[in-house]
């Protein structure tokens, strides 16, 4: 059935691995070595939850936060949202060139319309002014805006 | 606004309190702050004034250590603090607490993933790990396990288990995945539930159960303790998926679908959190109200027709997915397409036709537990933003689900508001959610709202359904809807609040549970 999206090794594949997965006959287990395949892990965006701030910090926290409601194109609420308000070439925050940040930092935190505050544990105080200066400045530039700056508008 | 303070404290003892939070966790994670910070604690979609749940401030703890201070000095001081992990829990109340005055008790900060198991299939996560967090973490290790999500990607896997939440893919049953759990009482006792009571037990995440009764539920939708780390099942990726969808060309076909997916359901041929939403539910992933109708009042038939034309929707549109190598795929499809090919005018549709439409292409990802947060459009349907969620559990029934629509779309279009739902088909039930949107901006609109909700609980009980999860302004109202045999479940649930919590601190009024001393002027 072509329909069908397989997306990852054949099932051959899949039942050898299981087997190689066997179970460990020594006697003497321990805690390092079961579960063998266990995978120790630690502090998840240890970047963006330290008090860290520069530009790798904006555009994580952009990323984490805002990206899913503000990216360009379709299945965005916030830049559809902005794009009947201000119009297409207003919809993106990351190419508005009319935000300043004192206007960021009291919409973050006290929310807008449809969108919700974030409180200081999800953005921190310095994350914000990292998020602040990385939506103001040209390394956030949407593809949308670079295309239409290369597209010149029709007469 | 004057800032509240928590039930009968003076300004003296909260001030000491406060100080002493500061020493427990650092003075920078104690915010009082309402412009810089505390605002930000609000509920920004009610139907009620913030001011109803402004908190006097929030507390963030990074450890366990930190947790137990925390209760310690608000049992000292006798303040009640209101749990929350990501604190997203939108429509219900996201992080507002219960009460104006209340210490919020803000668990983001505990953000670690402590374990994720590739051979086994789980993760143990801390209440502030997102679904996005937890999703961009198996990415960035190369591991191949899926996460099952809330539509929302903001949600976190804590708090949204334990507040009963669903998701779309086969492990859709969040709490039925959930295994393992770390829990600190009132006392600051830390309490490992299930196989987590044996020192040194390798099967904490592996079977839920343990010995004697499983207690893990207690601590779900309740205030008899906070949660610290929790056990999740994750789905090993299957070597296929194809999602599909069904529109419905009438109303009626809602009662067609649920009646002949049951079955493919209890034999777990559709295996998934599969779903029928509504028309607009689905329109407002790429249009709004505005856009189609500007008169007042819930949008007339002959425009629905219109939208489901233009959009290619029906006036319900149920969604799904296969799974597992293609051989059973190619076989399962062959009993779902004769299945849904009973149905006059059904018309089926996959990726290839579907792509590029926000609606499709979000409920594509959330059934392959890809997080997004596509689903906020819905705020956009009216504008202003406000929401509550409605959710009677229905039978997975054609004439039940007929019912509970009938029973709520009328009473919303009474008061003049659009009927938007879902019907999430679980193993035997469906959450049924009625999404009331209205414009936070319009206090005609609120109060309507608040109205329309109140009485859809009363027409709902005396129907006998109940809802499985509500915001923080009708947890008493509904909690009274479950009085059998003079309240005994909520009798036996105070109880064990005055046993576990005996100087009521943690989340009063959670789900209508309030500890003893608030119980005669609160609820």
């Amino acid at each position: 059935m072509k329909k069908i999206i397989v997306f990852f090794a054949l099932l051959g594949t899949f039942l050898l691995s299981a087997c190689e997965q066997k179970t460990d006959s020594s006697t003497d287990l321990t805690l390092e070595t079961t579960p063998e395949t266990s995978i120790k892990t630690s502090v998840v965006n240890a970047e963006i939850t330290s008090e860290k701030s520069g530009a790798d910090t904006g555009k994580q926290t952009y990323e984490l936060f805002c990206a899913g409601c503000h990216n360009a194109g379709e299945g965005h609420a916030g830049t559809m949202k902005l794009t009947l308000l201000k119009g297409e070439e207003n919809s993106v925050i990351t190419d508005r060139t009319d935000l300043n940040a004192d206007y960021i930092r009291f919409v973050v935190r006290d929310g807008l319309l449809e969108m919700a505050p974030f409180r200081p544990t999800d953005i921190s105080d310095s994350e914000l002014d990292s998020l602040i200066q990385y939506i103001l400045s040209d390394a956030s530039r949407s593809d949308f805006s670079a295309k239409n700056a290369a597209e010149p508008a029709p007469e | 606004m004057e800032k509240p303070l928590p039930q009968g404290i003076n300004a003296q003892t909260f001030a000491a309190a406060l100080g002493e939070f500061k020493a427990a966790v650092g003075s920078e994670f104690v915010f009082t702050d309402d412009k810089a910070h505390l605002r930000s604690y609000r509920d920004a979609y009610s139907t009620l004034d913030d001011s109803n749940f402004a908190p006097s401030a929030a507390v963030a703890p990074k450890t366990v250590e930190e947790i137990q201070a925390v209760l310690a000095i608000a049992n000292a001081h006798k303040i009640p603090v209101w749990t929350i992990s990501t604190g997203k829990n939108f429509a219900y109340g996201g992080p507002a607490p219960r009460k104006a005055g209340y210490v919020v008790l803000d668990l983001k900060r505990m953000n670690r993933i402590i374990e994720v198991n590739e051979k086994h299939g789980y993760a143990v996560v801390e209440p502030g790990v997102s679904y996005q967090d937890l999703y961009n973490h198996l990415q960035a290790i190369g591991s191949k396990l899926w996460i099952d999500c809330a539509a929302p990607a903001w949600g976190g896997i804590v708090g949204n288990t334990s507040d009963h939440g669903a998701g779309y893919t086969p492990y859709g049953d969040h709490l039925l995945m959930q295994c393992g759990m770390e829990v600190i009482l009132a006392d600051g006792t830390v309490v490992e539930t299930g196989m987590g009571g044996v020192p040194n037990s390798k099967t904490n995440n592996l079977y839920k159960y343990g010995l004697g009764p499983w207690v893990d539920g207690l601590f779900t939708q309740s205030n008899f303790g906070v949660i610290s780390k929790m056990g999740i099942w994750l789905m090993h990726e299957p070597p296929g998926y194809m999602p599909f969808m069904v529109t419905l060309p009438r109303e009626e076909d809602l009662e067609l679908i649920t009646d002949l997916i049951l079955p493919l359901k209890l034999n777990m041929v559709i295996a998934n959190g599969a779903l029928t939403a509504d028309l607009l539910w689905e329109a407002s992933m790429s249009v709004t109200k505005r856009q189609y109708y500007t008169g007042k009042g819930p949008v007339p038939d002959s425009i629905r027709k219109k939208m489901a034309s233009d959009l290619k929707l029906g006036m319900w549109n149920f969604y799904a997915a296969l799974y597992g190598p293609p051989p059973i795929m190619e076989n399962n499809w062959k009993i779902i397409e004769a299945t849904i090919k009973q149905i006059p005018g059904a018309r089926i549709y996959f990726d290839e036709e579907r792509k590029g439409d926000p609606g499709w292409d979000y409920r594509a990802k959330l059934m392959r537990g890809v997080p997004n947060m596509t689903e906020f459009s819905l705020l956009n349907w009216v504008g202003g933003g406000g929401h509550i969620n409605f959710s009677p559990i229905s039978a997975a029934d054609g004439k039940d689900s007929m019912n509970q629509f009938h029973m709520i779309r009328e009473r919303a279009h009474e008061y003049n508001f659009d009927y938007i739902g879902e019907f999430l088909i679980g193993w035997r039930d469906q959450h049924h959610i009625f999404m009331l949107m209205f414009d936070r901006m319009s206090e005609d609109e609120k109060a309507r709202a608040h109205e329309l909700f109140g009485v859809l609980i009363d027409d709902a009980a005396k129907l006998g359904y109940g809802e499985y999860r509500t915001h923080l302004s009708f947890m008493d109202e509904i909690a009274d809807t479950y009085n059998y045999n003079d309240r005994a479940l909520w009798r036996m649930h105070e109880t064990l609040k005055d046993s576990l919590d005996p100087v009521g601190t943690l989340s009063p009024g959670k789900m209508g549970i309030w500890p003893k001393h608030m119980r005669e002027t609160s609820s």
